[in-house]
Protein backbone atom coordinates (compact mmCIF):
# COMPACT_ATOMS: atom_id res chain seq x y z
CA UNK A 1 0.00 0.00 0.00
CA UNK A 2 2.98 2.27 0.15
CA UNK A 3 2.35 5.33 2.04
CA UNK A 4 -1.46 5.59 1.33
CA UNK A 5 -4.33 5.10 3.96
CA UNK A 6 -6.90 2.81 3.57
CA UNK A 7 -10.22 3.46 5.84
CA UNK A 8 -9.81 3.56 9.24
CA UNK A 9 -6.09 1.11 9.92
CA UNK A 10 -5.71 -0.71 13.53
CA UNK A 11 -2.39 -2.03 15.01
CA UNK A 12 -4.11 -5.47 16.26
CA UNK A 13 -1.81 -7.17 18.96
CA UNK A 14 -2.73 -10.89 19.94
CA UNK A 15 -0.37 -12.27 22.98
CA UNK A 16 -0.44 -15.95 22.98
CA UNK A 17 1.41 -18.45 25.22
CA UNK A 18 1.70 -21.30 22.67
CA UNK A 19 4.02 -21.24 19.93
CA UNK A 20 1.62 -23.54 17.65
CA UNK A 21 -1.25 -20.67 18.39
CA UNK A 22 1.30 -18.58 16.88
CA UNK A 23 1.77 -21.01 13.69
CA UNK A 24 -2.25 -20.78 13.81
CA UNK A 25 -2.66 -17.84 13.68
CA UNK A 26 0.03 -16.75 10.90
CA UNK A 27 -1.52 -19.27 9.41
CA UNK A 28 -5.09 -18.50 9.36
CA UNK A 29 -3.75 -14.46 8.20
CA UNK A 30 -2.34 -16.05 5.42
CA UNK A 31 -5.86 -17.60 5.03
CA UNK A 32 -7.33 -14.03 5.40
CA UNK A 33 -5.29 -12.47 2.57
CA UNK A 34 -3.11 -11.29 5.40
CA UNK A 35 0.53 -11.38 4.64
CA UNK A 36 2.16 -8.87 6.81
CA UNK A 37 2.84 -9.63 11.19
CA UNK A 38 5.44 -9.26 13.26
CA UNK A 39 5.98 -11.77 16.21
CA UNK A 40 7.96 -10.81 19.12
CA UNK A 41 9.06 -13.53 22.19
CA UNK A 42 7.87 -11.76 24.72
CA UNK A 43 7.86 -12.07 28.58
CA UNK A 44 4.53 -11.17 30.36
CA UNK A 45 4.73 -9.25 34.24
CA UNK A 46 3.76 -12.96 36.06
CA UNK A 47 6.99 -14.37 34.84
CA UNK A 48 9.09 -11.35 35.16
CA UNK A 49 7.47 -11.18 39.24
CA UNK A 50 7.41 -14.76 39.96
CA UNK A 51 10.65 -15.38 38.54
CA UNK A 52 13.04 -12.30 38.87
CA UNK A 53 11.77 -10.51 41.93
CA UNK A 54 11.87 -12.93 44.87
CA UNK A 55 9.60 -11.76 47.17
CA UNK A 56 6.74 -12.42 44.99
CA UNK A 57 7.88 -16.09 44.13
CA UNK A 58 4.71 -17.85 46.33
CA UNK A 59 2.25 -15.51 44.65
CA UNK A 60 2.74 -17.79 40.97
CA UNK A 61 -0.43 -18.64 41.04
CA UNK A 62 -1.94 -14.98 41.21
CA UNK A 63 -0.53 -15.13 37.25
CA UNK A 64 -1.61 -17.57 35.23
CA UNK A 65 0.42 -18.71 32.57
CA UNK A 66 3.37 -17.36 34.44
CA UNK A 67 5.47 -20.71 33.24
CA UNK A 68 4.82 -20.22 29.95
CA UNK A 69 6.10 -18.78 26.91
CA UNK A 70 4.93 -15.65 25.74
CA UNK A 71 4.63 -14.36 22.51
CA UNK A 72 3.32 -11.30 20.60
CA UNK A 73 1.66 -10.90 17.52
CA UNK A 74 1.35 -7.36 15.70
CA UNK A 75 -0.08 -6.65 12.79
CA UNK A 76 -1.87 -3.31 11.03
CA UNK A 77 -5.06 -4.20 9.55
CA UNK A 78 -7.81 -2.56 8.19
CA UNK A 79 -11.32 -1.97 9.12
CA UNK A 80 -12.07 -5.46 6.74
CA UNK A 81 -9.95 -7.74 7.75
CA UNK A 82 -10.01 -6.27 11.61
CA UNK A 83 -13.28 -8.88 12.80
CA UNK A 84 -11.93 -11.49 10.91
CA UNK A 85 -8.83 -11.49 11.89
CA UNK A 86 -10.77 -11.14 15.56
CA UNK A 87 -12.83 -14.08 15.05
CA UNK A 88 -9.53 -16.10 13.79
CA UNK A 89 -7.59 -15.15 17.22
CA UNK A 90 -10.53 -16.20 19.16
CA UNK A 91 -11.05 -19.30 17.63
CA UNK A 92 -7.54 -19.86 18.31
CA UNK A 93 -7.61 -19.35 21.68
CA UNK A 94 -9.99 -20.62 22.58
CA UNK A 95 -12.24 -17.41 22.96
CA UNK A 96 -9.33 -16.27 25.42
CA UNK A 97 -11.91 -17.87 28.14
CA UNK A 98 -8.40 -19.06 30.39
CA UNK A 99 -6.90 -16.66 32.63
CA UNK A 100 -3.64 -15.98 31.28
CA UNK A 101 -4.14 -17.75 28.40
CA UNK A 102 -3.99 -14.52 26.24
CA UNK A 103 -4.94 -11.00 25.28
CA UNK A 104 -5.86 -9.49 22.30
CA UNK A 105 -6.65 -5.57 21.46
CA UNK A 106 -6.44 -3.43 18.65
CA UNK A 107 -4.99 0.30 18.52
CA UNK A 108 -5.88 2.90 16.24
CA UNK A 109 -3.09 3.71 13.62
CA UNK A 110 -3.13 7.65 12.57
CA UNK A 111 -0.93 6.80 9.46
CA UNK A 112 1.24 3.91 7.98
CA UNK A 113 3.72 2.91 5.18
CA UNK A 114 5.37 0.08 3.57
CA UNK A 115 2.48 -2.13 4.49
CA UNK A 116 2.00 -4.91 2.00
CA UNK A 117 -0.60 -5.69 -0.39
CA UNK A 118 -3.28 -8.24 0.99
CA UNK A 119 -3.22 -11.35 -0.92
CA UNK A 120 -5.81 -11.62 -3.56
CA UNK B 1 -13.46 -19.24 0.83
CA UNK B 2 -14.06 -22.90 1.81
CA UNK B 3 -11.90 -25.64 0.29
CA UNK B 4 -14.97 -27.98 -0.60
CA UNK B 5 -15.70 -24.75 -3.63
CA UNK B 6 -12.07 -26.36 -4.94
CA UNK B 7 -13.10 -29.76 -4.23
CA UNK B 8 -15.96 -31.68 -5.69
CA UNK B 9 -17.05 -34.90 -4.64
CA UNK B 10 -15.18 -36.75 -7.85
CA UNK B 11 -12.23 -35.62 -6.84
CA UNK B 12 -11.83 -37.38 -4.52
CA UNK B 13 -10.37 -40.76 -4.27
CA UNK B 14 -10.98 -42.71 -1.19
CA UNK B 15 -9.10 -45.96 -1.94
CA UNK B 16 -6.39 -45.01 -3.65
CA UNK B 17 -3.16 -47.44 -4.61
CA UNK B 18 0.56 -46.84 -4.14
CA UNK B 19 3.41 -48.36 -2.91
CA UNK B 20 5.40 -45.57 -1.87
CA UNK B 21 5.97 -41.72 -2.53
CA UNK B 22 7.60 -42.11 -6.54
CA UNK B 23 5.08 -44.35 -6.94
CA UNK B 24 2.20 -42.03 -5.75
CA UNK B 25 3.77 -38.87 -7.46
CA UNK B 26 3.55 -41.07 -11.13
CA UNK B 27 0.03 -42.02 -10.62
CA UNK B 28 -1.24 -38.91 -9.78
CA UNK B 29 0.24 -37.02 -12.49
CA UNK B 30 -1.16 -40.15 -14.60
CA UNK B 31 -4.80 -39.74 -12.65
CA UNK B 32 -5.02 -35.50 -13.17
CA UNK B 33 -3.47 -35.35 -17.04
CA UNK B 34 -6.56 -37.96 -18.31
CA UNK B 35 -8.76 -35.75 -15.12
CA UNK B 36 -8.12 -32.51 -16.99
CA UNK B 37 -6.44 -33.30 -20.69
CA UNK B 38 -5.06 -29.13 -20.28
CA UNK B 39 -2.43 -30.71 -17.93
CA UNK B 40 0.77 -31.65 -19.31
CA UNK B 41 1.62 -35.51 -17.39
CA UNK B 42 5.67 -34.49 -18.17
CA UNK B 43 5.43 -30.88 -16.43
CA UNK B 44 3.26 -32.22 -13.54
CA UNK B 45 5.09 -34.93 -12.23
CA UNK B 46 8.73 -32.45 -12.45
CA UNK B 47 7.36 -30.00 -10.35
CA UNK B 48 5.71 -32.12 -7.91
CA UNK B 49 8.91 -33.99 -7.77
CA UNK B 50 10.70 -31.05 -7.42
CA UNK B 51 8.75 -29.34 -4.84
CA UNK B 52 9.33 -32.19 -2.69
CA UNK B 53 12.88 -32.43 -3.47
CA UNK B 54 12.68 -28.50 -1.80
CA UNK B 55 11.44 -30.71 1.11
CA UNK B 56 8.32 -32.93 1.70
CA UNK B 57 5.25 -31.75 1.59
CA UNK B 58 4.09 -34.54 4.09
CA UNK B 59 3.97 -31.80 7.28
CA UNK B 60 2.97 -34.81 9.89
CA UNK B 61 -0.15 -36.65 11.36
CA UNK B 62 -0.28 -38.74 8.13
CA UNK B 63 -1.20 -36.05 5.93
CA UNK B 64 0.80 -34.78 2.60
CA UNK B 65 -0.04 -31.50 1.03
CA UNK B 66 1.70 -31.97 -2.51
CA UNK B 67 1.12 -28.82 -4.68
CA UNK B 68 1.66 -26.69 -7.62
CA UNK B 69 1.22 -24.07 -9.77
CA UNK B 70 0.08 -26.05 -13.25
CA UNK B 71 0.51 -23.56 -16.94
CA UNK B 72 -3.14 -24.55 -18.95
CA UNK B 73 -4.89 -25.76 -15.86
CA UNK B 74 -8.60 -24.11 -16.27
CA UNK B 75 -8.78 -23.09 -12.70
CA UNK B 76 -7.85 -24.27 -9.30
CA UNK B 77 -8.53 -27.48 -7.65
CA UNK B 78 -7.93 -29.39 -4.60
CA UNK B 79 -7.95 -33.52 -5.10
CA UNK B 80 -7.99 -35.79 -1.76
CA UNK B 81 -6.87 -38.90 -1.94
CA UNK B 82 -6.51 -41.60 0.78
CA UNK B 83 -4.64 -44.53 1.16
CA UNK B 84 -5.83 -46.00 3.61
CA UNK B 85 -3.02 -47.89 4.57
CA UNK B 86 -0.59 -45.45 4.09
CA UNK B 87 2.67 -44.67 2.41
CA UNK B 88 6.29 -43.60 3.12
CA UNK B 89 6.65 -39.83 2.31
CA UNK B 90 9.57 -38.45 4.03
CA UNK B 91 7.36 -36.52 6.44
CA UNK B 92 8.71 -34.28 9.32
CA UNK B 93 7.66 -36.56 12.01
CA UNK B 94 7.82 -39.85 10.17
CA UNK B 95 4.62 -41.22 10.03
CA UNK B 96 3.46 -42.70 6.94
CA UNK B 97 0.92 -40.68 4.98
CA UNK B 98 -2.56 -41.58 4.73
CA UNK B 99 -4.19 -38.31 3.49
CA UNK B 100 -2.89 -36.10 0.46
CA UNK B 101 -4.63 -33.40 -0.38
CA UNK B 102 -3.34 -32.22 -3.71
CA UNK B 103 -3.67 -28.61 -4.89
CA UNK B 104 -2.92 -27.35 -8.45
CA UNK B 105 -3.95 -23.77 -9.43
CA UNK B 106 -3.09 -22.47 -12.95
CA UNK B 107 -0.29 -19.49 -12.52
CA UNK B 108 -1.85 -16.35 -11.75
CA UNK B 109 -3.71 -17.26 -8.99
CA UNK B 110 -0.53 -17.45 -6.62
CA UNK B 111 -2.89 -15.63 -3.85
CA UNK B 112 -5.91 -18.33 -3.95
CA UNK B 113 -2.94 -20.91 -3.72
CA UNK B 114 -1.38 -19.87 -0.76
CA UNK B 115 -5.03 -19.17 1.11
CA UNK B 116 -5.83 -22.81 -0.08
CA UNK B 117 -2.87 -24.20 1.57
CA UNK B 118 -3.32 -21.74 4.66
CA UNK B 119 -7.15 -23.11 5.29
CA UNK B 120 -5.44 -26.87 4.54
CA UNK B 121 -3.05 -26.57 6.87
CA UNK B 122 -5.81 -25.27 9.99
CA UNK B 123 -8.53 -27.74 9.01
CA UNK B 124 -5.70 -30.76 9.56
CA UNK B 125 -5.49 -29.45 12.82
CA UNK B 126 -8.08 -30.99 14.22
CA UNK B 127 -6.49 -34.46 15.13
CA UNK B 128 -10.53 -36.11 14.99
CA UNK B 129 -11.01 -35.16 11.80
CA UNK B 130 -8.26 -36.69 10.16
CA UNK B 131 -8.24 -39.44 12.14
CA UNK B 132 -12.00 -40.16 10.91
CA UNK B 133 -11.40 -38.74 7.90
CA UNK B 134 -8.14 -41.20 6.75
CA UNK B 135 -10.52 -44.41 7.33
CA UNK B 136 -13.50 -43.14 5.85
CA UNK B 137 -13.81 -45.01 1.78
CA UNK B 138 -16.69 -43.13 1.16
CA UNK B 139 -16.08 -39.75 -0.99
CA UNK B 140 -18.84 -38.55 -0.12
CA UNK B 141 -18.65 -38.96 3.54
CA UNK B 142 -15.32 -37.68 3.06
CA UNK B 143 -16.84 -34.64 1.35
CA UNK B 144 -19.52 -34.16 4.05
CA UNK B 145 -16.85 -34.24 6.63
CA UNK B 146 -14.52 -31.34 5.03
CA UNK B 147 -17.55 -29.42 4.52
CA UNK B 148 -18.85 -29.57 8.03
CA UNK B 149 -15.01 -28.69 8.90
CA UNK B 150 -14.94 -26.08 6.30
CA UNK B 151 -17.99 -24.75 7.86
CA UNK B 152 -16.05 -24.50 11.51
CA UNK B 153 -13.64 -21.70 10.28
CA UNK B 154 -13.47 -18.01 9.69
CA UNK B 155 -14.03 -17.35 6.11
Amino acid sequence: MSSKQKGDMQLLIVVVKDHHQVEDVLTGFLELGLRGATVIDVRGMGQIISSEIPIFTGFKSLFPGWGADTYMIMSVVDEQSREKAFQLAREVCDNFESPGSGIMFTVPVSHVEGLAEEIR
Amino acid sequence: MKLTDYMDQELIYADFNADDKPGFLAAIADLVSERFPEVNRKELYEKLNQREAAGSTGIGCGVAIPHAMIDGLSKTVCILICIPRGIAFDSIDQLPVRLIFLLLSPPGETGLHIKLLARIARLIKNEDFINSVAVSCDPQELHRQIAMEDNRHVE
